[in-house]
């Protein structure tokens, strides 16, 4: 028997009613207004160029005596942290008890074209740390690291193990030729000098596309369709407006980071070979010494998991601890699942160590 | 098995249900013109309407809600086209066999039939509008992104295809340069040369994209079949649409984490960025032909002025080391000498004069005594040197 069991007036009749949907939340997105991101107070505390840290306000009295530095990708924007009230793993993370300092690296435009690995690592991270380290009257302080900031942590902590405490890694990527790794595969063969030299800064829109074409029929069609079914209730399609507005909202990346970034991790895999180096400086993540939790996102389509748990036979520390969650690169941020179970584990985990 | 019939399209009139729909579409919205899509007969009556209705709504959208709801109604149109194709697939099948037994051998050739417009590459308007938008994207996306960078727009290049202008393009590149123009020739030889390989790359991607969706197709017949002989249904358009993603999805993923992707999306761009980066080439010989600012110069502009901010903050921060240097040596100072003898100096400055004079005087008095005590005997001797430790350290 044909499985088809469906008529041309039900077909009809399920397109009139998509249509009004579609027509109800045409009126639900008109009437929306503005998209509001970033929950948690916050206030800036040092700037330079266009990197700005912010401290949060902590949410306890007495907050863990050792701060905590998050650092972010230079992809997209670090609200996605703290993206609204219930789904904010920052949030979380002040009612853990901790003290909460971010780096938001801002647009990078054509005068940051020859910004570099060294200049991102050994530049800011490392004033931002000797800031804290300072305000704090501390020589050590935590750090979180997230994606691609959580690879920058690593380089950072095996330069300068002296300046870190505890370290953190969230869907952070080290080995980069993994078998299920498409983004890899995707600029594995791509002149990246030829590149840069062409377009100078990679624009963040082309970025935002290839994230894309790694799922293009879900992620470019059905979500999409999915929508509509959501546009009646007010509060989920502005849930959905605001996680559209992080996705597009993509800075450039400097030239010459994003060259460097592309040839030593993703082309030649040098944090795993222990090749990359930053400045004059080679990484070798042996020099990590600390304590390190690595946490990871089990159905991660951007950074898979086996990238992740390679940093376990990488790194030098004997106190070694790796988290799954059950969901995936996103939802390891936002979604409720991950608001009980990630900032709580890092609070307590940290509580242990200082 | 539902009680439904075997094949519910066995006595229905795809397209006359469906303009039938839209004559009472139409009926709400008497009031607005006809645009030209609406009167051709190949389109798609539904996507037709709804271009129809958005022009009436959109002006009427917040600015910043537009693009986003763009995306939706584009979805909504491959909805249309995909219910159009599934629908006139099923009166097809209806139409080859009557008994229910052997529309496994129509559902094949109809999916045969879909085959054969991708492999003849017609399948722009129909099963490819399906597809297109998805599998186009990667391509799409570099040309889009990088237009800006040259005076040819990404799309410039696309319906120039090589098969055409093989022949032309050949007997060019065959000329040597001549003449006191011979650079300017040759340039304009290798941007040819280049973008003639970019098209053959494009071709061959746009080839590979292709057997995606074959791939595809053939993956999705299977299920069909599959559901089949497992009693399982398909009761709506939503549930055609998602096996259809899931299908196309598998099929990208299988291909996408070969090497042969690797290597021909890694030559597509580097194909992409030989034409464009050849075209600022000769942008910026025009420029400094004008004595206006080439690309080059602000390169090398950008990279000094990176090298110098980078000296800069360098300076700064071994200045900022030295100063705290400074102030540590200070305190150091402070620490040894003036809890004895300096603090109250410094914390009561009127008083200093007065304490810097009776030391003075302390120190006088006290240096000739030691000087006296100096030709005494061993035991006032001693007594000396407890005083002469104190000259030491306050000197």
């Amino acid at each position: 028997m044909i499985p088809f069991q469906i008529r041309p007036d039900e077909i009809l009749h399920e397109v009139n009613q998509f249509n009004a949907k579609l027509a109800q939340g045409i009126n639900t997105l008109a009437e929306i207004g503005d998209i509001e991101v970033g929950v948690s107070r916050k206030a800036p505390v040092y700037q330079e160029d266009k990197m700005v840290l912010y401290r949060f306000e902590p949410r306890v009295k007495k907050p863990n005596p050792v701060p905590l530095l998050i650092v972010y990708a230079l992809v997209n924007r670090p609200y996605m942290a703290d993206l609204q009230d219930g789904r904010s793993m920052i949030q979380g993370l002040l009612n853990a008890g901790l003290d909460v300092y971010l780096i938001d690296w801002g647009y990078p435009d054509s005068t940051d074209r020859y910004l570099s690995l060294d200049d991102y690592i050994n530049g800011y991270i490392d004033r931002c740390v000797d800031l804290i380290c300072k305000e704090h009257k501390l020589k050590k302080i935590n750090i979180l690291g997230i994606c691609q900031g959580g690879t920058f942590s690593l380089c950072y902590t095996a330069l300068h193990p002296e300046k870190v405490k505890n370290l953190i890694t969230t869907v952070t990527p080290v080995d980069f030729h993994t078998k299920d790794d498409l983004l890899s595969k995707m600029v594995r063969n791509i002149d990246v000098d030829l590149l840069v030299d062409t377009l100078g800064n990679i624009p963040g829109e082309l970025l935002n596309m290839i994230y894309l074409s790694l799922k293009p029929f879900r992620l470019v069609g059905q979500k999409y369709m999915d929508l509509v079914n959501l546009l009646d209730d007010k509060e989920q399609a502005k849930n959905f407006m605001r996680m559209e507005k992080w996705i597009f909202d993509s800075p450039d990346q400097a030239g010459e980071a994003f060259k460097e970034f592309t040839r030593q991790f993703y082309q030649d895999n040098g944090l795993v070979k222990g090749t990359v180096k930053i400045g004059n400086q080679t990484v070798d993540l042996e020099n990590i010494t600390v304590p390190v939790l690595n946490i990871y996102a089990a159905s991660d389509h951007l950074v898979p998991p086996d990238s992740s748990k390679a940093l376990q036979g990488c790194v030098g520390s004997k106190d070694y601890t790796e988290l799954e969650f059950p969901g995936g690169h996103i939802g390891i941020y936002v979604s409720g699942k991950a608001q009980k179970m990630i900032p709580p584990t890092v609070g307590k985990w940290l509580d242990k160590r200082t | 098995m539902s009680n439904k019939i075997p094949n519910p399209f066995w006595n229905t009139d795809w397209l006359e249900s469906q303009r039938q729909y839209l004559d009472a579409w139409q009926a709400f919205s008497q009031f607005m013109p006809k645009t030209p899509a609406m009167v051709n007969k190949d389109s798609n009556p539904l996507t037709d309407a709804m271009d129809y209705w958005w022009k009436s709504v959109s002006s009427s959208m917040p600015e910043d809600s537009t693009g986003f709801v763009t995306k939706m109604l584009e979805q909504g149109k491959v909805y249309y086209i995909l219910s159009e194709q599934f629908c006139k697939l099923l009166k097809n099948i209806n139409e080859l066999s009557k008994t229910s037994e052997d529309w496994k051998a129509a559902l094949n050739s109809q999916f045969e039939e879909m085959k054969n417009i991708f492999i003849q590459g017609g399948a722009k308007e129909g099963v490819q509008g399906m597809l297109g938008a998805w599998h186009m994207l990667p391509l799409d996306t570099l040309q889009r992104s990088i237009s800006s960078a040259t005076v040819l727009p990404g799309d410039f290049l696309e319906d120039l295809k090589p098969e055409n202008l093989q022949k032309v393009t050949d007997k060019f590149l065959s000329i040597p340069g001549v003449g006191y123009t011979r650079e300017s020739q040759e340039q304009a030889q290798e941007g040819i040369r280049l973008w003639n390989n970019y098209q053959k790359v494009s071709m061959e991607y746009n080839h590979a994209m292709n057997s995606v969706s074959l791939k595809a197709l053939d993956t999705m017949r299977m299920k069909i079949i599959d559901m089949a002989e497992h009693g399982k249904e398909i009761n709506s358009l939503r549930e055609i649409y998602d096996l259809l993603v899931d299908c196309n999805e598998a099929a990208y993923a299988e291909f996408t984490r070969t090497e042969v992707f690797s290597d021909l999306y890694g030559r597509l761009t580097n194909a992409l960025m030989a034409v464009k980066h050849h075209g600022r080439h000769i942008i910026d010989e025009i420029q400094s032909a004008l004595n206006m600012p080439t690309r080059r110069g602000m390169n090398t502009l950008q990279k000094r002025q990176q090298e110098m901010r980078r000296e800069n903050k360098d300076t700064s921060r071994k200045i900022e080391n030295l100063l705290d240097e400074i102030n540590t040596l200070k305190k150091l100072m402070d620490g040894n000498g003036s809890n004895k003898y300096r603090k109250p100096a410094v914390s009561a400055p009127s008083s200093k004069k007065n304490t810097v004079d009776k030391r003075k005087a302390n120190r006088k008095t006290v240096r000739r005594k030691a000087a006296k005590k100096a030709t005494a005997g061993k035991k006032s001797k001693k007594k000396g040197t407890k005083k002469d430790n104190v000259i030491v350290i306050k000197i």
